[in-house]
């Protein structure tokens, strides 16, 4: 019975998927053509938010600095659960064109695991389509994120919070 | 390992302090960048920029590319308007290895660049309007943008990241299916913007947000090097095109429009205006297109050494190269000049003094792109 | 008029001749060689002469070639239409030169950026503080020739 329910739960928010509404590299210009007319993503319920305690996933939009590793952390880690981490671009998998910069982190899949992955450089909207709907049905089935079993992101987050006390006592703080 | 990066910490003071407020990093209208905000009650008494949340360290890279590798990261500089990166790349390349390329390539260039400056000022007045959380102008100007990324990915293979000029000449030769899509985008644009430029410019919530706010004297364009719509708001006349022309820009005739006021309204209009400059340009350049020459030049795998400064005008403004050559296959050194990392020093300086929630509007005015801020 | 009176006091007071610069593609420059401690008069000198508008600080590294730091800023007067090199050179290890930020408030933020990035130390300069980079890149001077990038891994 419960699990009917739950299921319930299940279908009803992947009708309405909301993503956190946070750049980081170039292909949100995608992301930013998707929510336009001819693509419109606001048909299958998409939509982005300002606020992550609202939202239902993250998109990593390519290149994660190493100075923007840490609010990307921050901000995943501020989410309501069940929360799912959609991941797009060469950049959030290797470093893509940024392969050998010290100023990029090129393993952003082993702190924070994407349940869906799409190549490109930038990938085309319509490839970044899809995999909204693959992620639609991994919402829809209440699969377990990624992130919340592997990666290393719990380790990073919580040296950060060490470094900066302060942080810590912040109510946003959902913890971890 | 992991030995830590910047964070973000500011405690907020005791009972009768100013408040610090941090604006961005995850904020829906800074984009990747954090602006540090001290706030009396309402009023912004002081600001203070941070910058490089996508810093990728761009010059030193290039060192290690070669002449004709480089434009997967010149290019990459800012995605907005990634051909006006190109352009200048190829300029100073053909500076240094001292060739000029046939006037039909120039031609096709300054179309190009073109079509990067009307499609990155789509989405400016866009996300001008978005930080009032008035999206609908988002998705006319989107609609808009969509066929010129038809003509750039049926010419280059792909929309944003098109790599179509190359040093020497360009990465293909244009069909006539191309033309025929770059003069449906024309023609639609014709037909769409007499009608959306009077929404947009009489559009009471807008007018009522700018009008008079973050004013930027002239004295103060000279002071802080202030580039692109953001000078020539303020009535100062710089634009590369006209002032130095380059790749053939002296054939053509457009107006540089240049606004007295300085106030974010005048730079919404500089933008918006610009656009239309931009259809005729391109309409003129594809009338008078020669025929004769080849598309491409060849350019030698070393080059000599020496060095060369260029620069164009881009959306955003003047955007410099200064590149040297110790005579190997790649650059020695190139350093990046960019509009926005100028532009951006303004805020610091006008802001103060107005309220928090013109802050959003300020800073869409000022079309900041953070890929060519960090680099 | 402007550029000539600078020329002529160039000569007088530093005792350098303005070179053709043909490298700069946009239009008619000059080059300057001047003494790294010259640096604040000179561009007093360029501003009182109608030099307005400050371009660009554009160090190079020549440390593989024997040399040591090369500085080139960039300066247009926007009424002449010339642009004007000045160029100096530093030695790579502890490179001092004096700030120009308040004669040409522009360089601010260039002078920080090739702070964090060379080490240059700009005497004088409000804020030498990090601006881009993070802070396990500050202090390694990641533009000098010397540094070697490799990829970073968390
Ligand atoms: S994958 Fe390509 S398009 Fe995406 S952020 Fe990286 S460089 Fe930009």
């Amino acid at each position: 019975m419960l699990t009917k329910f739950l299921d319930f739960f299940g279908w009803a928010r992947s009708h309405s998927p909301w993503m956190v509404h946070y750049c980081s590299g170039c292909c949100s210009l995608e992301i930013l053509a998707l929510m336009g007319p001819r693509f419109d993503w606001e048909r299958y319920g998409f939509l982005p938010v300002p606020s992550p305690r609202q939202a239902d996933f993250i998109v990593i939009t390519g290149l994660i600095s190493r100075k923007v590793l840490p609010v990307l952390l921050m901000t995943y880690d501020q989410m309501p659960r069940p929360r799912y981490v959609f991941a797009i671009g060469a950049c959030a998998f290797d470093g893509g064109p940024y392969y050998d910069s010290t100023s990029v982190v090129t393993n952003v899949p082993e702190i924070l695991p994407p349940d869906v992955f799409v190549a490109g450089c930038p990938p085309t909207p319509e490839a970044i389509l899809d995999g909204l709907l693959e992620m639609k049905k991994i919402i829809r089935e209440r699969r377990e994120a990624r992130a919340e079993k592997e990666g290393t992101w719990r380790e990073i987050l919580k040296k950060e919070l060490e470094k900066n006390p302060l942080l810590a006592k912040q109510p946003f703080f959902v913890g971890g | 390992m992991y030995k830590g990066a910047q964070i973000i910490t500011e405690p907020v003071g005791k009972e009768g302090d100013l408040m610090i407020l941090n604006w961005g990093v995850q904020h829906p209208a800074s984009g990747p960048m954090r602006i540090k905000v001290w706030l009396d009650g309402e009023t912004i008494v002081k600001v203070e920029n941070d910058p490089g949340y996508v810093t990728r360290n761009l010059e030193k890279l290039l060192e290690y590319r070669t002449w004709e590798s480089a434009i997967v990261n010149v290019e990459r500089i800012c995605f907005i308007d990634d051909l006006g990166t190109l352009l200048n790349w190829a300029l100073a390349v053909e500076k240094l290895a001292e060739i000029e390329v046939p006037k039909k390539v120039q031609y096709f260039r300054v179309i190009l660049a073109e079509v990067g400056r009307i499609v990155s000022h789509l989405i400016g007045i866009g996300s001008m309007f978005g930080a009032l959380g008035v999206a609908t102008p988002m998705m006319w100007v989107l609609a808009i943008r969509e066929y010129y990324l038809d003509f750039l990915e049926h010419y280059s293979g792909y929309r944003i990241s098109t790599a179509s000029i190359v040093p020497g000449g360009l990465k293909a030769e244009p069909t006539k299916e191309d033309f025929e899509l770059l003069k449906k985008a024309i023609e639609e644009t014709k037909k769409r913007w007499p009608e959306y430029k009077e929404v947009f410019k009489d559009n009471p919530t807008l007018v009522e947000r700018y009008k008079g706010v973050g004013v930027i004297p002239k004295d103060l364009v000279f002071e802080l090097g202030l580039r692109g719509p953001v000078a020539r708001a303020s009535g100062v006349d710089y634009d590369v095109r006209t002032r130095y022309p380059y790749s053939s820009y002296e054939d053509f005739d457009f107006n540089v429009i240049v606004k007295e006021e300085g106030d974010a309204y005048a730079r919404f209009l500089v933008v918006l205006e610009e656009i239309e400059e931009s259809v005729k340009i391109i309409e003129q350049a594809l009338e008078g297109m020669p025929t004769e020459g080849k598309w491409k030049v060849r350019v030698p795998k070393k080059i000599k050494a020496g060095e060369a400064y260029s620069a164009v005008e881009w959306s955003r403004g003047s955007m410099d190269y200064h590149v040297i050559s110790d005579g190997g296959t790649g650059p020695y050194r190139v350093k990046i000049s960019a509009p926005s990392f100028m532009n951006i020093w303004a805020l610091e300086r006008i802001a103060p003094g107005h309220k928090l929630a013109d802050l959003a509007t300020i800073f869409a005015s000022l079309y900041i792109c953070h890929g060519d801020l960090d680099r | 008029m402007g550029f000539e009176r600078l020329k002529k006091l160039m000569k007088t007071y530093f005792g350098v001749e303005a070179q053709e610069y043909p490298q700069n593609a946009v239009t008619k420059t000059y080059l300057f060689q001047i003494q790294p401690v010259h640096i604040r008069e000179v561009a007093k000198l360029l501003k009182e002469n109608g030099f307005n508008f400050f371009h660009t600080l554009s160090p190079v590294d020549y440390s593989p070639k024997g040399r040591g730091l090369e500085l080139n800023y960039f300066f247009e007067s926007i009424e002449e239409k010339i642009w004007v090199v000045i160029r100096t050179e530093l030695p790579l290890d502890n490179p001092e030169i004096d700030s120009i930020h308040d004669i040409y408030p522009a360089a601010e933020a260039c002078e920080r950026e090739e702070w964090e990035k060379f080490g240059i130390n700009f005497k004088g300069h409000p804020r030498l503080k990090p601006l881009l980079l993070d802070d396990t890149l500050q202090g390694k001077w990641v533009q000098r020739k010397a540094y070697v990038p490799e990829p970073h891994r968390d």
